[in-house]
């Protein structure tokens, strides 16, 4: 019955339904496995994780990988500034972020070969070099079909949204797309989870009891036929998730103290951060923060220095010390990556000079869960044009990630026409990274 | 059946007896057995001098096997340093890897010592574990080849015919199930058969019903139903059917009356569920039926002033006519128009920096289109002007081109390409430029397969080698997307000057500056050099490190194959995709007319004949063949008429039947013997939904009014033609999976339902806006409910008198201010007489004024069922709403409740 086997001997059909909600696109095979669902393996720490992707391509030579003593044509204008921990230093426009480097490490050398926006992102966002032939599901995908959410939460929300989508796994792995990002002291809502159009919890109430009673059509059948059985529990479950308490209060940020809505900045990505510690805390699974604007051809000092450097730093610093605090961060790993780093030569477009697009060398910061903090991983050459020894590649990277969520990056999925993929096709767990 | 058997045991015995070599085997004078070479089993069981062969013996023993599965050495890795093709036909590269030095896989001196002898033995520790005996038959077989030379295949010998016997298995009628056992020959090219069941590989598709072991048993379940076993060996691929009967009811009273069959359809499906015992559902009702096509044909729900007549209409031929009717909707062509889009791969984001703004391309595209299902163009006219494309028309010179195109991307009223001869954005899109891509996105577009397999190895359920693969992908060499033409000299000095006429130094302005600099060009009215689609000889595709090399350059193909064909003279056409619509056009391709009546089934039906609807392969039979056949040749016969088509599958009985089972069918999902709910899809979710809020007019109006319909978003940006502000169907068709059209899959679209598709529905913004539109049906009734109106032919007089007040009083004003006094006076008094005829009219009308007509709750319950499930309410569910009604506060929030809650019921959501 259509179940014909496909390259690999899984039905497509079946390769369609295996798994789980992508966002609130719980399915109904999925949703059949719910029962089982959120299993995790035993030698793993983290349940969860937030994904910080940093659109552009941020300079790793103003961030985290200065070179102080490096030549001048590369250096900057920047100086580096110890952190809490000894002998690791970090750019000075990064003061919160030096305050707690014991929660993250920093991997350096990072080294890849694709310098265009479009695929550096598919590499980088999905942890597999991109191929024209197979279309790579983001990790929040993964995660979400690996580690669903429970029914009334979403898995894998996005703030505003993502640059990658689910891929090969289908609609039903996107993530749920706030589409805006929460600001200080207003109220937030997300489409489809907040009560719309002022229908009062009442009325849901009293209408979906007159929509209990006239839905009785298919009784006869609805047993025998996934279609009918599955709308009948969806809408059982749609309702609970638009009445819960627990999913309007993830997202209702004005609920979080004083106190520690302080530990973040006000601006449009701490609060975006703050939300993800909320979102987190509430059970969702995955949630990715956007901070774009690194493409920094021009003007790259004052760029960063005025803009993007203090909202990573409030943001990000935020987002580890309030995870920490609401003891989230040992179940939850931080992963911050752009697409590339830039050159290490300061280019003359403008007055200032500006850094373009390198992606032979990068750095990035993995934190939280099994993550062993206060570490710098990899190393770059003098001018941080390379790596000085082995290069990180981001698929091992990839593999690392997972492997904080005990997910093996090794398992493979069935693409529409059966074609077996693995989750990360090259790349080995760096075991650094738990030590 | 039972004879055969008696045969094959006969024989078997026979085969004991002469177990050394090859001895033609005589059961009796007739039979089919005779020169029959038997299997290797046989001939290997003992120390033999006989020298197997590369291609029919020691490939297909690996892959039995299992050595060239993905997991073994068939992994693009290899394993343990020796890698085999990938499901095998591989013959060479194969050859290679088992003699190559120093793998030791094969080892002439020592032939004992070779590797593929005391590995698979785990003499020598594999990995892969014990796979046979020392001195087994296998053992014996790859000895024996090795002790020979190990000689390899020369050229491969063509496999005519693989033969499964039984060639059908009925579980039902069998004594003793647990005996079958399968016979597999091979029927080579030089005449030469041999029993090859030890060397074939078996699979079940559906394996509730029966197994099959390794050795070609079937074992099966106790579960009814139909499904088919498939053997494969060399690169042929042979499926058979088994079927368990669903009722005993077969023999003692004919199941469905094939003589009672309405339709040669309808025929052809008794017979089959003749066979499994299966008992087709009812017809269904009037409203069910009119449901179920106006959704399927035209996307689009019947208005309930629709509904009501279609039930009070006596005429015996009434569902033909609404047929016939809803085919004629623009709502037909502008629905169909999306499933041509779909297949062809509509989509905006591929159509980028063509010179013409991609929402432009895609509108054209789907323009195109649109116009040749209107006219109900035939099938394979539609697809030859898309597959052999050119941007030019006949006789068109690169100028006139460019001054068209840049005419056309100013006016976005116009028809664009609607009326060309073709539509060459198919070839034009960016994903799509490499040769092997377009051969994937042909194939699986008007052949509905899948040969993307067998790009890197052989296809697994399928007879295509990769060398097919190569051969047919070279016909998609000989088209390119540029503005220079590929380098001509000429052309060159031609589109510099236009660059030089609009002042763009191409040196300087690149990328993104200059599309922005041409597309502000051609907005400012002038003629910019586009891009177009180049036909030229099949270029050959250098490998990167020849590409500076002159000497390799230009090269091009002089011979393709047509899958399945034999070689052409590519030099023989201008254009080589000509060679490839005259193919798909011939009355006999095995493809291209079944490829679209079975997705187009699919489509009424919610399962292919062939499912999944775009994977006609071997290994994955139709559930009825003669069905298939049955449509593919009467379209064919009738032109390619795609209308014709559409009538016969939707006059037919078995479209036209319940959803509700009986005791014989609650299990059969694949035969057609009940209708299947299918999610309705993305487009006519959100454009039903719409309709069901909308006002009466609207509403009726709903089929022929296309525009800002969800079914007619010409390519993949959900936005486009969006009034800023409005609400947008937008997010819908992400919710509820509109196609992508970017993955040659008919996955690209989905069916699945999920959570979120169900909050969608309960709670999204969209639907409450829906039902709160002030220009909806509940806005309509509320105010008709409430208000009390003068008639508008009073209202008129009043709105007159008051015009001559109004006017009187300009002038009034006038003289006054003239010192006119005289005349002032006159026209004051004219004033009062005008002021008292208003107030009489005022009263008067009061007086006549009478409540409109108003429906009662009952009625009230009933459009509002008409409208969402297309059916009146019972009167449980009528009492039900009213008493919701009563509840609520106003008229408008019992209505708003009641229309949310049905367009939430299954009911709505599904088609049925």
């Amino acid at each position: 019955m259509g179940k014909h086997q496909q390259c690999d001997g899984v039905s497509r059909r079946d390769a369609i339904k295996i798994g789980m909600l992508g966002s609130a696109g719980l399915t109904m095979g999925g949703f059949m496995r719910l029962s089982d669902a959120g299993e995790i393996r035993q030698d793993a720490k983290a349940t969860s994780a937030i994904f910080v992707e940093l659109p552009g391509g941020p300079s790793h030579l103003d961030t985290f990988d200065l070179k102080p003593n490096g030549p001048t044509e590369i250096r900057g204008s920047f100086k580096a500034i110890k952190t809490n921990v000894p002998g690791v230093e970090i750019s000075e426009h990064l003061p919160k972020m030096a305050g707690c480097a014991d929660k993250y490490t920093i991997f350096r050398g990072v080294s890849h070969s694709l310098g265009a926006h479009p695929l550096g992102q598919k590499f980088l966002f999905t942890g597999n070099r991109p191929n024209p032939s197979v279309d790579y599901p983001c990790y929040g995908s993964v995660v979400s079909r690996e580690l669903p959410a429970a029914a009334d939460l979403p898995s894998f929300v996005a703030i505003p949204k993502s640059n990658q989508g689910p891929g090969h796994l289908g609609v039903k792995y996107a993530p749920l797309a706030t589409n805006a990002q929460p600001q200080a002291g207003r109220p937030f809502n997300v489409r489809g989870v907040s009560l719309a159009g002022g229908v009062t919890l009442h009325e849901v109430e009293k209408r979906q009891s007159l929509l209990r009673s006239l839905d009785q059509k298919f009784t006869a059948i609805q047993r025998e036929d996934d279609l009918l059985s599955g709308l009948d529990r969806f809408s059982q479950k749609a309702f609970d998730m638009i009445t819960s308490q627990r999913t309007r209060q993830a997202f209702d940020i004005g609920r979080e103290s004083k106190a520690f809505r302080s530990l973040y900045g006000e601006d449009a990505f701490s609060q975006s951060c703050l939300l993800a510690t909320r979102l987190v805390e509430s059970g969702v699974r995955f949630v990715t923060v956007s901070l774009g604007g690194w493409d920094t051809h021009q003007d790259n000092f004052t760029k960063l220095k005025t803009n993007l450097l203090p909202k990573l730093d409030a943001g990000l610093a935020g987002l580890f010390q309030g995870l920490a605090e609401k003891g989230l961060l040992e179940t939850t790993t931080v992963f911050v990556t752009g697409e590339f780093g830039r050159t290490p030569k300061i280019n003359s477009r403008s007055a200032e000079g500006g850094r373009d697009h390198y992606p032979r060398c990068m750095c990035m910061l993995m934190g939280g869960g099994p993550v062993q903090g206060g570490q710098v991983i990899g190393e770059s050459d003098a001018s941080a044009a390379g790596p000085k020894n082995d290069a990180i590649n981001p698929e091992d990277v990839a593999a690392s990630f997972y492997h904080t969520l005990g997910i093996d990056h090794h398992k493979e999925y069935q693409t529409s026409i059966g074609r077996p993929i693995s989750i990360v096709r090259d790349g080995s767990v760096l075991n650094d990274l738990f030590s | 059946m039972k004879i055969n058997r008696i045969v094959y045991l006969l024989f078997s015995i026979c085969l004991l007896v002469a177990s050394h070599g090859w001895l033609p085997v005589a059961v009796d004078g007739e039979s089919p057995h005779e020169g029959l070479q038997p299997s290797v089993e046989k001939r290997f069981a003992q120390p033999t001098d006989e020298v197997p062969d590369f291609q029919r013996h020691v490939t297909p023993l690996l892959g039995r096997l299992g050595c060239n599965g993905r997991a073994c050495h068939g992994s693009f890795q290899g394993q343990g340093g020796f890698q085999l093709s990938l499901f095998g036909y591989d013959f060479a590269s194969d050859h290679a890897a088992m003699l190559a030095d120093g793998s030791g896989r094969v080892d002439l001196e020592e032939p004992l010592e070779s590797l593929i002898l005391v590995k698979p033995t785990d003499e020598d520790l594999h990995e892969g574990g014990q796979r046979y005996e020392t001195g087994s038959w296998q053992y014996n077989l790859l000895q024996r080849w090795v002790a020979g030379g190990a000689v390899a295949t020369g050229k491969p010998v063509r496999l005519e015919k693989l033969e499964v016997l039984p060639a059908e298995i009925i579980l039902s009628e069998v004594n003793d199930p647990s005996q079958i056992e399968l016979k597999v020959i091979a029927h080579w090219e030089d005449g030469s058969r041999e029993d090859v069941t030890p060397l074939s590989r078996f699979q079940v598709n559906n394996t509730s019903i029966a197994d099959v072991t390794p050795e070609g048993i079937v074992q099966p379940t106790q579960v009814s139903g139909d499904t088919h076993l498939v053997a494969f060996y060399d690169n042929a691929v042979a499926p058979i059917p088994v079927m368990r009967a669903v009722s005993t009811a077969r023999g003692v009273e004919p199941v469905n009356a094939i003589e009672m069959a309405p339709t040669e359809v309808d025929s052809l499906v008794f017979q089959k569920l003749n066979k499994l015992g299966i008992r087709q559902s009812e017809v269904t009702n009037d409203v069910t039926f009119l449901r179920r096509v106006s959704l399927d044909i035209s996307g689009t729900l019947p208005s309930p002033d629709e509904i009501r007549r279609f039930i009070a209409n006596q005429n015996v031929d009434k569902r033909r006519h609404k047929i016939d009717q809803l085919l004629e909707s623009k709502a037909y062509s502008a629905w169909w128009t999306t499933f041509f889009c779909d297949l062809t791969g509509n989509n905006s984001q591929q159509l980028r920096n063509l010179g013409i703004s991609q929402d432009m391309a895609s509108q054209q595209w789907y323009q195109w289109i649109r116009d040749k299902i209107e006219r109900n163009i035939p099938y394979d006219e539609m697809v030859a002007g898309i597959a052999v494309a050119t941007s030019r028309q006949p006789q068109e010179t690169y100028l006139d081109y460019c001054n068209r195109m840049s005419e056309l991307s100013r006016d976005r009223q116009s028809g664009g390409l609607a009326s060309a001869q073709s539509m060459p954005y198919y070839w034009m899109r960016r994903e799509f430029q490499d040769q092997e891509t377009r051969a994937i996105s042909f194939a699986h577009a008007f052949m509905g397969i899948r040969i993307q397999c067998a790009q890197c190895h052989k296809h697994p359920f399928d007879q295509w080698s990769q060398d097919d693969f190569q051969q047919f992908s070279k016909f998609f060499t000989g088209v390119s997307v540029s503005r220079t033409q590929g380098g001509s000299k000429a052309r060159k000095e031609q589109v510099k000057q236009i660059f030089n006429d609009l002042g763009i130094d191409t040196k300087k302005v690149k990328g993104g500056q200059l599309q922005k600099a041409l597309t502000k060009a051609v907005r400012d009215g002038q003629t910019i050099p586009f891009i177009e689609l180049n036909v030229h000889p099949p270029r050959m595709d250098l490998k990167p490190e020849d590409r500076r090399d002159k000497t390799k350059r230009g090269k091009v193909h002089e011979s393709a194959v047509l899958l399945g064909s034999q070689p052409l003279d590519l030099t023989e056409y201008s254009d080589v995709r000509q060679p490839v619509m005259n193919w798909l056009r011939q009355a006999d391709n095995p493809y291209f007319a079944k490829a679209l009546v079975n997705r187009v089934w699919a489509h009424y039906f919610g399962i292919g004949i062939v499912e999944p609807a775009d994977d006609l392969n071997r290994a994955n039979p139709p559930s009825n063949g003669p069905l298939l056949d049955h449509l593919a040749e009467g379209f064919v016969e009738n032109g390619y008429d795609l209308k014709w088509l559409h009538r016969e599958i939707t006059n037919s009985r078995t479209y036209q039947i319940d959803w509700a089972a009986n005791e014989t069918n609650a299990d059969d999902r694949r035969n057609f013997s009940r209708s299947l709910p299918r999610r309705l899809p993305a487009e006519v979710v959100f454009d039903a939904a719409k309709q069901a809020a909308s006002s009466h007019s609207a509403n009726q109006a709903f089929r022929n009014q296309i525009a800002g319909r969800a079914i007619s978003i010409p390519g993949t940006n959900l936005n486009y033609g969006n009034r800023k502000g409005a609400p947008s169907s937008a997010f819908a068709m992400q919710v509820f999976g509109r196609s992508e059209r970017l993955n040659s899959c008919d996955c690209d679209r989905s069916d699945e339902t999920s959570l979120i598709q169900t909050v969608y529905l309960q709670n999204d913004r969209d639907i409450h806006a829906l039902l709160g539109d002030r220009a909806g049906w509940v806005a309509e009734i509320t105010k008709s409910q409430q208000q009390q109106a003068v008639s508008p032919a009073d209202k008129n007089r009043m709105r007159e008198v008051q015009k001559q007040l109004d006017r009187l009083n300009r002038m009034v004003k006038a003289k006054e201010e003239r010192g006119d006094v005289k005349r002032a006076e006159q026209l004051r008094q004219q004033r009062r007489k005008q002021l008292a005829k208003l107030q009489e009219l005022k009263k008067q009308g009061e007086q006549k004024k009478e409540p409109r007509v108003q429906l009662s709750p009952e009625q009230l319950v009933n459009q509002a069922y008409l409208r969402t499930l297309s059916r009146f309410p019972t009167d449980a569910e009528k009492a039900e709403c009213i008493k919701y009604m009563s509840e609520q506060n106003s008229i408008s929030s019992g209505l708003r409740g009641v229309l949310w809650a049905l367009i939430n019921t299954k009911e709505f959501v599904v088609n049925h």
